[in-house]
């Protein structure tokens, strides 16, 4: 080593503390950016040997290297992160869902259909103390009325659910298309990046914070290429790939077992139209709110509707009016619209409700009593509602906790990746100290030389002078 | 593996912890606002199909109630128009016997008497023709003007039987069959007809001096009255079993409102506390948050 060696070192030692105290701005910088990875300059000894072509003494170093600025990503931990979001995502999505499902239902309201229900087989009763009374006949019209427009306008809620569904499924793969669309983008800018040997952190930290909000929408297989890009797919669906992407479509198909509900399948398909299979994210959970959950409830509804129409018909059919009419029904059901009217025959003529038993007086209240009686009956229509209702309580109720825990399960993951990525500012300004003292002490040394070259230039040969 | 703290990620948990904590605060002053534990199903699903099952019971006991109270109405008719029916019996007899002992009774005292006799079977068919809001009590279940025709003498009701219902499986009988109280019609030979029959007989006995139909009459009259009687029997039992039943109905209803209660509504008390409890820990977990986040190494170092 030269002279003048020392010197480089200590250049070199300046230049690399500053570029510490670069990168330590940076993330003091973005300490509250979302999807911002720490940075940290790798500082390495060189080699004297490996300065020049004149190398000389081996031992002493020949000063810093400082150009490999790393982003400290656990890869580990941020997959995991991205698979809880979604397993998070999913599970809030599906008890969405179920909740609107309960919220439509209902039960325990004050003057839902529980109270409807209750009121007409109360209302069999009031029919049964007074059948002569043409007024209380009215009344029970009108309760049955009641009931069955509540009914109706369940099934259409269901429907009208459905439909809310399908449109945000709309939105949310056009939402997919979007992110996918922009990390192919990012992809293209960080090939040429990569290529002219820049290190473009930023850009990596922008793409896998896509990557991550990606993953909450959809399930997606995320691999993360040498060149730095990705290659993402979909159930087999290549949705990014070298930096090109590829939108994926909602499509409506008929399909034989929703069609007696009047629904139609609804999937999510690639170029091909070949149907991809998608199990979670907000995506997979609409898809599956569509092909089962709201199917399931509508087809609850619908047998309930059945069976109140069936029931309350066999007890009305047997009886007969005030007006000796017989073999009426006081139901209909729509088919397949999930729609319950009083029927036809019934409609402003109170006087043919069958209170009386065939052959009895006119007066007889036998077969209003023994409608009356379904009401409380261990398999009548009042006692299948609440069924129905218990039922879908105990799903809304673990599908809620799930969610619940799916979500603290994403904070924690979340967390773990946080720690690994995040930016601490204790630790940065610790770290500032230090490079902040190395550089003061490198400026310290290139005055050390500079003190010893004096004196080697000015005071040679002038000892004892 | 050592978790490092970071400032984002210390930033976002304590979001969560206090998000968390306002969640509890908000959960407890919803309970207490609405005073309700349960507000949807889902709230606690085993508890709330109990709910519904004891609401279904609640609003069926209600109902059995306003029956009863429908009953009560019927039976207290009846049992005034009997003791009615009765009274004018005891009157009909009354006058039978003093125109079968007096032996100096005229022919014009005889004829006044007769038409006491007469009125009495008018006001006994007014009585049988008893109606609850236009409907005859004693017809059965025949849609008639009434239970027996003022000119005919006949009835025009029916062998119905009219009952209430007074629990799943209790009934009680409220409308009695016209001819139980009032015999049954026999145009061939009148004094052992119905009432209205033997009444119009015994007046003529009355009104023609004719002693042996008139002890005749008398004998019908007290079969009458003992008919009457029976039937004033039935409605005392029916009476009673009302009042019971009523009692067991207000009891029972009193009982499900107690069981609901338990189940839906809030435990001031206790919610209250929880409230506090929730307020006391999202408070702290603020404090903490504002000290833990205002600090770092910059507070320290010059």
């Amino acid at each position: 080593m030269g002279n003048f060696g020392g010197l480089q070192v200590a250049y070199s030692g300046l230049n690399a503390h500053h570029k510490r105290i670069d990168v330590i701005s940076e993330n003091i910088a973005n300490v509250n950016t979302e999807g911002y990875h720490r940075q940290r300059v790798e500082l390495r000894s060189i080699d004297q040997a490996s300065v020049g072509l004149f190398s000389g003494r081996v031992g002493a170093g020949g000063g810093v290297d400082y150009s490999q600025v790393t982003r400290l990503r656990n890869q580990i931990l941020s997959t995991a992160a991205r698979d809880q979001a979604n397993n998070a995502a999913t599970r809030t999505k599906q008890a969405d869902v179920l909740q609107r499902i309960e919220d439509i239902v209902g039960g325990l309201d004050p003057g839902g259909l529980h109270d409807k229900l209750t009121a007409l087989f109360n209302s069999f009763d009031d029919l049964a103390n007074a059948p002569e009374d043409s007024a209380i006949r009215e009344v029970v019209l009108r309760q049955a009325d009641n009931v069955a427009q509540a009914f109706t306008r369940t099934t259409a809620a269901i429907d009208r659910l459905r439909d809310q569904e399908h449109a945000s499924l709309v939105d949310t793969v056009r939402a997919v298309n979007a992110l996918t669309e922009q990390i192919a983008a990012d992809d293209v800018a960080l090939l040429s990046a990569v290529n002219s040997d820049a290190q473009p952190n930023s850009l990596l930290d922008a793409r896998d914070l896509k990557v991550a909000q990606l993953a909450k929408l959809i399930d997606a297989d995320v691999v993360e290429l040498p060149n730095g890009q990705t290659s993402i797919s979909v159930d087999g669906q290549l949705v990014v790939s070298a930096g090109t992407s590829t939108p994926l479509t909602v499509a409506v198909e008929n399909n034989p077992a929703l069609a007696p509900l009047g629904y139609d399948k609804i999937k999510v398909v690639g170029t091909t139209g070949r149907e991809l299979r998608i199990a979670s994210g907000e995506v997979g959970a609409s898809l599956d709110a569509l092909a089962n959950g709201i199917p399931e409830q509508r087809r609850a509804i619908d047998a309930l509707i059945a069976d109140l129409a069936d029931q309350v018909n066999t007890v009305h059919r047997g009886g007969q009016g005030a007006d000796g009419s017989t073999g009426l029904d006081l139901f209909r059901v729509g088919v397949n619209t999930g729609e319950l009217t009083v029927s036809a025959d019934m409609l402003g003529h109170p006087e043919k409700l069958a209170a009386a038993r065939v052959g009895a007086g006119v007066f007889d209240d036998g077969n209003a009593r023994a409608l009356a009686q379904l009401g409380e009956s261990p398999t009548g229509p009042v006692t299948l509602f609440s069924n129905a209702v218990g039922v879908l309580a105990a799903k809304v109720a673990s599908a809620t906790s799930v969610a619940d825990a799916a979500k603290v399960a994403s904070e924690q993951a979340t967390s773990l990746a946080q720690s690994a990525g995040g930016v601490s500012l204790d630790q940065e300004l610790t770290d500032l100290i230090t490079a902040q003292r190395a550089y003061e002490a490198s400026a310290r040394m290139i005055t050390a030389i500079d003190e010893m070259l004096q004196t080697l230039i000015n005071s040679t040969g002038r000892v004892g002078v | 593996m050592s978790v490092r703290i970071t400032d984002l990620g210390m930033m976002e948990s304590r979001m969560a912890w206090m998000r968390q904590g306002q969640s509890r605060v908000a959960a407890a002053e919803q309970e207490i606002a609405s005073g309700r534990r349960i507000n949807k199903p889902s709230d606690n699903p085993s508890e709330s199909a109990r709910l519904m099952r004891h609401d279904l019971r609640l609003q069926r006991v209600s109902q059995f109630a306003r029956n009863n109270d429908n009953a009560k109405l019927w039976v207290g008719t009846a049992d005034q128009a009997l003791q009615t029916g009765a009274t004018y019996l005891e009157r009909a007899r009354t006058l039978a016997v003093q125109a079968g002992n007096d032996t100096t009774l005229g022919a014009q005292e005889g004829r006044a008497i007769a038409a006491d006799v007469r009125s009495i079977a008018q006001g006994m068919m007014a009585m049988a023709n008893t109606k609850i809001s236009g409907r005859a009590i004693f017809a059965g279940t025949a849609d008639s003007d009434g239970a027996y025709d003022a000119t005919t003498l006949a009835y025009v009701g029916d062998a119905g039987q009219v009952t209430r219902a007074l629990d799943t499986d209790e009934t009680v009988v409220v409308g009695y069959h016209g001819p139980d109280i009032f015999g049954d019609a026999n145009p061939g030979d009148p004094m052992n007809g119905n009432v209205f029959e033997m009444l119009g007989a015994l007046a003529d006995a009355i009104e023609n001096g004719n002693n042996t139909q008139i002890r005749a009459g008398i004998e019908a009259v007290d079969t009458a009255m003992a008919r009457i009687g029976v039937v004033q029997g039935r409605v005392g039992a029916a009476s009673q079993q009302l009042d019971a039943a009523e009692t067991r109905q207000n009891a029972e209803k009193l009982n499900t409102e107690e069981h609901i209660s338990k189940i839906r509504d809030v435990d001031i008390a206790d919610a209250v506390i929880r409230l506090r409890s929730a307020e006391v820990s999202y408070e702290a977990t603020m404090s903490a948050t504002s000290r833990a986040l205002s600090r770092s190494l910059l507070d320290f170092i010059r």
